[in-house]
């Protein structure tokens, strides 16, 4: 059954347009609350809402004191639910507009139906288990994972009302200064091939090995967290797993990788795995679909000049 | 300044049980302290000792609290005092736990700053600090990867997806911190042995009026892929062989 009303807020094109595909697919119509940009008020205006509500954020104030404004608007409206995208930006405005509302935040949920009431799944336990629930409040909050509504069809764009909403109180916290992230971001979530790398590498040199792999196969690299966040050998983009990126390649390759739960959450959904690890015993290799147990500094450099 | 961090017990994830019904159960497992909440104890004792502040620890969880061992896992890494809420009741949901820590800081009372981890480790839905800062309607961050103390504020670095914010965040205030903000703490024997002296208090406080925001809800083991499981042992000429073959197919 559809839900009457959905609210989605959005600060990014690609949020906007994953968040309207799945509130025009689970309900009979939406809201849509922007931020940033003039172009994306504008793209939401044709994103099939029928209420689009531009918040205009002033300089050195975060756009999530919005969230009281935000909430006025909804408990007037009374949709049923509300959604947004699970950046980090979009987990505090939920967490902020939720309580005003008097109710949780359901977050990073990995599916949702709506045929009888609103029943939600999402991992927990760092991906040792899938928890399911109805949600229950008179307007529920939830953030979404990567890829819910993935392949629902853009909707058509409606005759809408548009209008800002106003920020009542001046920001207490104060914004000194924004600064692009150096760091480098990755695609691994859409990689076809994937070289990923663990902690069975010995230092930070042998990553090269890797890449020459990865390109060899028109892959892309990635690692665990360890590798990226103790070793600092790689950036946090390029980790897998629970707190990283979740991966569904057709090919992952997975080089000196234990296997631990957390890090498998990241390559569940991958076609293949092929796993090289020189223990026999190493979780992985109860997760592959092919695997080698051996050394990887031996195993690596006949493969890479059988394919090169 | 005077700091309150909160932490969370929770089951050993390698502890769960897959029951026959494909249920999974926590009865049978150990409980540890998060291990995103000893980053935030770490953060937040680097924050108090700079500042000549105190740090207090804050937890509100089930009996398993009050085993001693997990009380000292807390205190050896930094708190002076550590405040509980010990209660049957179940805080399945984030405004639902959010709400009792709001009891629980409006008995306490006084404070500068409240720290929180990135999330739980068993439900991670990284929400208590930002519902926990809406309710008591302070100032409130989330992934905040560095704090400096200023004067009655913090200024903190904060990671997004494609940008560093710098905020100044003025006191009283609750901040999320990232999972990386800091390593956790590696208590000494002498550390354990301090912790056993520092007070322990618990809150007199009900919880009995907070509602959930969702029902029938169970926790599954996650549908495992098949996999065929085809181990070859060596490094030998034939098995890379394979393995080329086998690469080549699947990304023909």
């Amino acid at each position: 059954m559809k839900l009457k009303h959905i609210y989605i807020i959005a600060d990014t094109e690609k949020s906007l347009s994953e968040l309207s595909c799945g509130a025009a697919k689970l309900a009979e119509s939406f809201s849509a609350v922007c931020f940033g940009s003039e172009e994306l008020a504008e793209n939401a205006k044709v994103s099939g809402a029928s209420k689009v509500f531009q918040c205009v954020v002033p300089a050195g104030c975060m756009a999530e004191e919005y969230a009281k404004a935000i909430a006025e608007q909804i408990k007037s409206d009374a949709p049923e639910l509300v959604m947004l995208d699970s950046s980090v930006r979009s987990r505090l405005m939920a967490g902020k507009v939720a309580a005003y509302l008097g109710t949780a935040v359901t977050s990073g949920i990995s599916s949702i139906n709506t045929d009888d009431g609103i029943r939600v799944s999402r991992m927990i336990y760092g991906g040792a288990a899938v928890r399911s629930e109805k949600l229950t409040a008179p307007i529920s909050v939830v953030t979404l994972g990567a890829g819910v509504f993935a392949g629902t069809a853009k909707p058509e764009a409606r005759e809408c009302s548009v209008s800002a909403l106003r920020l009542e109180s001046s920001s207490a916290i104060k914004v000194i200064s924004k600064e692009d992230k150096k760091e480098a971001t990755s695609n691994l979530a859409v990689a076809r091939c994937i070289v990923d790398v663990g902690r069975g590498i010995s230092q930070e040199e042998d990553l090269e090995m890797m890449k020459k792999l990865a390109v060899a196969l028109g892959g892309d690299i990635g690692c665990s967290r360890p590798v990226s966040e103790v070793n600092g050998w790689m950036p946090r983009a390029r980790y897998i797993g629970v707190t990283g990126v979740i991966t569904k390649p057709d090919l992952c390759i997975c080089i000196g990788i234990s296997g631990q739960v957390h890090h498998l959450v990241g390559i569940n959904e991958a076609k293949t795995i092929v796993a090289i690890n020189k223990d026999k015993n190493a979780a992985i290799f109860k997760a592959a679909d092919f695997g080698i147990v051996g050394d990887l500094y031996k195993v690596l450099p006949a493969l890479l000049e059988r394919l090169s | 300044m005077n700091i309150i961090v909160c932490c969370k017990a929770v089951p050993e994830e390698e502890e769960l049980i897959e029951l026959s019904d494909h249920s999974i159960s926590a009865e049978k497992a150990n409980w540890k302290v998060g291990e995103y909440d000893m980053v935030a104890i770490e953060a937040a004792k680097k924050l108090a000792a700079a500042t000549n502040g105190k740090l207090t620890a804050l937890s509100i969880g089930n009996s398993a609290l009050n085993n001693t061992k997990l009380r000292k896992t807390i205190l050896a890494r930094g708190p002076v005092e550590l405040k509980l809420v010990v209660s049957e009741e179940s805080l399945s949901d984030s405004y639902m736990t959010a709400k009792a820590l709001e009891k629980a800081i409006r008995e306490i009372g006084d404070y500068d700053l409240i720290i929180c981890g990135t999330g739980s480790s068993d439900v991670y839905a990284q929400q208590v600090g930002n519902q926990l800062g809406a309710l008591l309607d302070v100032p409130v961050c989330n992934g905040i990867s560095k704090l400096v103390p200023s004067e009655n504020a913090v200024v903190a670095d904060r990671i997004l997806e494609n940008e560093i914010e710098v905020l100044e965040i003025p006191f009283p205030a609750v901040v999320s911190v990232t999972a990386n903000i800091t390593n956790p703490f590696i208590p000494s024997m002498k550390d354990i042995i301090a912790a056993g002296k520092k007070p322990v208090q618990e809150l007199g406080i009900d919880l009995s009026d907070i509602k959930a925001n969702s029902e029938e809800i169970v926790d599954a083991a996650p549908k495992k892929k098949e996999r065929r499981m085809e181990i070859l042992e060596g490094e030998s000429d034939e098995n890379i062989d394979a393995l080329v073959q086998l690469i080549k197919r699947e990304l023909a």
